[in-house]
């Protein structure tokens, strides 16, 4: 009977040994977890109430009633940029989740499936991948009317490609594995071989690709703010805080500075952690990330 | 008892150039009785594994027709094939590429045992261990993940997921081949046990002419897709009946290096062909020493000997009256 030796280092062991080495990796992940958190307590921890207009205190700079100053309408810029977070947060999530559900599903199906299936998803992904996002999202929200929550929408639905495409390629060289056909062997039908053993398996690219779908997302949501499409007045987002702060950029230049930092830093932040997930993935899952 | 009975199986697969057409096995016809084992040897590239995949269900056969215990193996279609392909389970030659690294070795040994059931119900937790102890594993390897085993380990697994199917058949697709001399003979000897005690029968893949010997009883030769030898195991090494069978058998070494040193091997000339151009008549003829006209057009036909020994050779009463040169 073989006897049982010490245990090596599992999997997930390798994994964070590799990513707590890439020091600003671990910042950026600690960024991503104030966010996180700011966003689901943003009622509770603003200073100010957010859209109260003080007009006395209009452009007012850093002082102790308004830490981080006041806008041409005298609300609080730190109350202003913690609820936009969670519009920030929220946004990006629905626009990743959307891109998600459409592209895995279908890059599984053409990745695994192969044949007509394959030529006839790939095409359309590509078709999909040639509309500008922006544009799309604009014309979308000129359709259904404004709202973060269709504009978001439609950039998940033009960004479903990037899943698409991850997870295709990733089935394309997982179908080919042995213990696929060892599955087969044993009387394992396909919707069930895709679900528990090639899913699982694609785990780390995916991840990476949330991350940085994410960052991309919350760049759009921020863009159609700062054009007015975005989230709506008087509720606040970095974007539109940015678009509205341009013309004081002279008389208040932390108007301008604190909502740009703001996107600048969150976004590096989901793209830093992305990047150093594919870094971090064991030697044998590396090429599939 | 008739266990598999395969009758007249080809399989032709589409090459990279267009029209050319590899033709990967050629009426392929065999049976397998219960708990006996079937070596099937041949150089790489000779359509062992085509036709295990074949016989299993895993592939579709143009031609012929394959019964698992009198059930038509090729007819059934979707939950009938899954169950029957349970019956006849496959054990790879790499052991680090067949089972899923995300998996641990509770969750692999018991899948089969999960998909025999109606709905996912939980596999009782010893279910697992009793599997692990059947082929000599601590109970406490449940919890693994298969990169934290040895390469034999890993095959223990394999075939602990294999008898989890509760299996008629279990195809050995070079099964012992990566592993290293020791840990196969460790396998070999389990494999054996396993067969008296669950009568189980094989289907043995290898390239090793002397480990087939040791486990098989019978033997079938393949060359370039089809079969050009086949019977009991020991008649088949003692008067290989196929110019190719005495080939490859005189080519294993034997330990004592005087009869070693003195022995005359008939000469086999060449390289194998490609699958890509099968040569005319018998597909042996280029690097047969026996070859004549007939063989260059006719493809010989299978002809039985006695008592279940046959071969596809034009010359085999020249052969068998000569003797073993």
């Amino acid at each position: 009977m073989t006897t049982v030796t010490t245990r090596p280092e599992s999997a997930f062991a390798a994994f964070r040994r590799r990513f707590v080495r890439q020091r600003l990796a671990v910042v950026m992940a600690g960024v991503i977890a104030v966010m996180v958190l700011v966003a689901l307590l943003a009622p509770w921890i603003t200073p100010l109430d957010p859209n109260a207009q003080a007009l006395l205190d209009r452009l007012a700079p850093p002082s102790t009633k308004h830490w981080l100053g006041a806008d041409d309408l005298g609300r609080d810029v730190a109350s202003r940029l913690i609820i936009a977070t969670r519009a920030t947060i929220w946004a990006g999530l629905l626009a990743t989740c959307v891109s998600l559900l459409i592209g895995l599903p279908f890059g599984l199906l053409a990745g695994y499936l192969r044949g007509w299936a394959d030529t006839v998803l790939s095409r359309a992904a590509d078709a999909l991948m040639a509309i500008p996002p922006l544009l799309f999202a604009m014309a979308i929200v000129a359709v259904l009317g404004r709202g973060v929550t269709n504009a978001m929408i439609a950039i998940g639905v033009v960004t479903a490609p990037r899943f698409f495409r991850v997870a295709r390629g990733v089935a394309l060289v997982i179908r080919e594995e042995t213990y696929i056909e060892a599955a087969r062997s044993i009387g394992c039908p396909t919707g069930r071989i895709v679900r528990t053993h090639v899913l699982p398996n694609m785990m780390s690219p995916l991840i990476v690709q949330i991350s940085v779908t994410m960052g991309f997302a919350i760049l759009f949501e921020a863009s159609l703010s700062f054009l007015g499409l975005g989230v709506q007045p008087p509720d606040a987002s970095w974007g539109s805080m940015l678009q509205r702060s341009t013309r004081f950029a002279g008389d208040a230049p932390w108007l301008v500075l604190l909502p740009g930092l703001a996107i600048l830093l969150t976004v590096l932040a989901f793209n830093t952690v992305g990047d150093a997930v594919r870094d971090s993935v064991g030697r044998e899952n590396r090429r599939l990330a | 008892m008739t266990l598999l009975d395969v009758e007249g199986v080809a399989k032709s697969f589409p090459a990279r150039r267009r029209k050319a057409v590899v033709r990967a096995v050629r009426d392929v016809s065999f049976r397998l009785d219960r708990g006996q084992t079937l070596g099937v040897v041949g150089e790489s590239g000779s359509g062992k594994s085509t036709t295990a995949r074949l016989v299993l269900g895993l592939i579709r056969p143009d031609a012929g027709r394959v019964h698992l215990d009198g059930m038509d193996v090729l007819a059934a279609r979707g939950d009938r094939l899954h169950a029957l392909r349970r019956r006849m389970p496959m054990v790879f030659q790499d052991p680090y590429s067949s089972l899923d690294p995300t998996w641990t070795v509770r969750d692999i040994v018991t899948e089969p045992v999960r998909l025999g059931r109606r709905r996912d119900r939980a596999v009782p937790a010893t279910r697992a261990a009793e599997l692990l102890e059947l082929v000599g594993m601590a109970p406490a390897f449940a919890q693994r993940y298969p990169h934290e085993l040895s390469g034999g380990q890993r095959q223990r697994v394999a075939i602990a997921r294999a008898l989890a199917c509760d299996p008629d058949l279990v195809a050995l697709d070079e099964a012992v081949a990566a592993l290293d001399v020791s840990t196969r003979a460790g396998i070999i000897g389990l494999l054996q046990d396993l067969q008296t005690s669950l009568g189980v029968a094989y289907l043995f893949i290898s390239h090793d002419l002397a480990l087939v010997r040791l486990v098989s009883h019978e033997v079938a030769v393949m060359y370039l897709g089809r079969i050009v030898e086949r019977g009991p195991t020991e008649r088949v090494y003692a008067a290989p009946a196929h110019p190719y069978t005495r080939a490859l058998i005189s080519a294993v070494p034997v330990p004592d290096p005087v009869v070693q040193r003195n022995r005359t091997r008939p000469p086999v000339l060449g390289e194998v062909p490609s699958a890509l151009a099968v040569p005319s008549g018998c597909a042996f003829h280029p690097r047969c020493p026996l070859a004549t006209d007939i063989c260059r057009t006719i493809d010989p036909p299978v002809v039985d000997l006695d008592d279940g020994h046959a071969a596809a050779c034009h010359h085999v009463a020249l052969i068998t009256k000569e003797g073993v040169s």
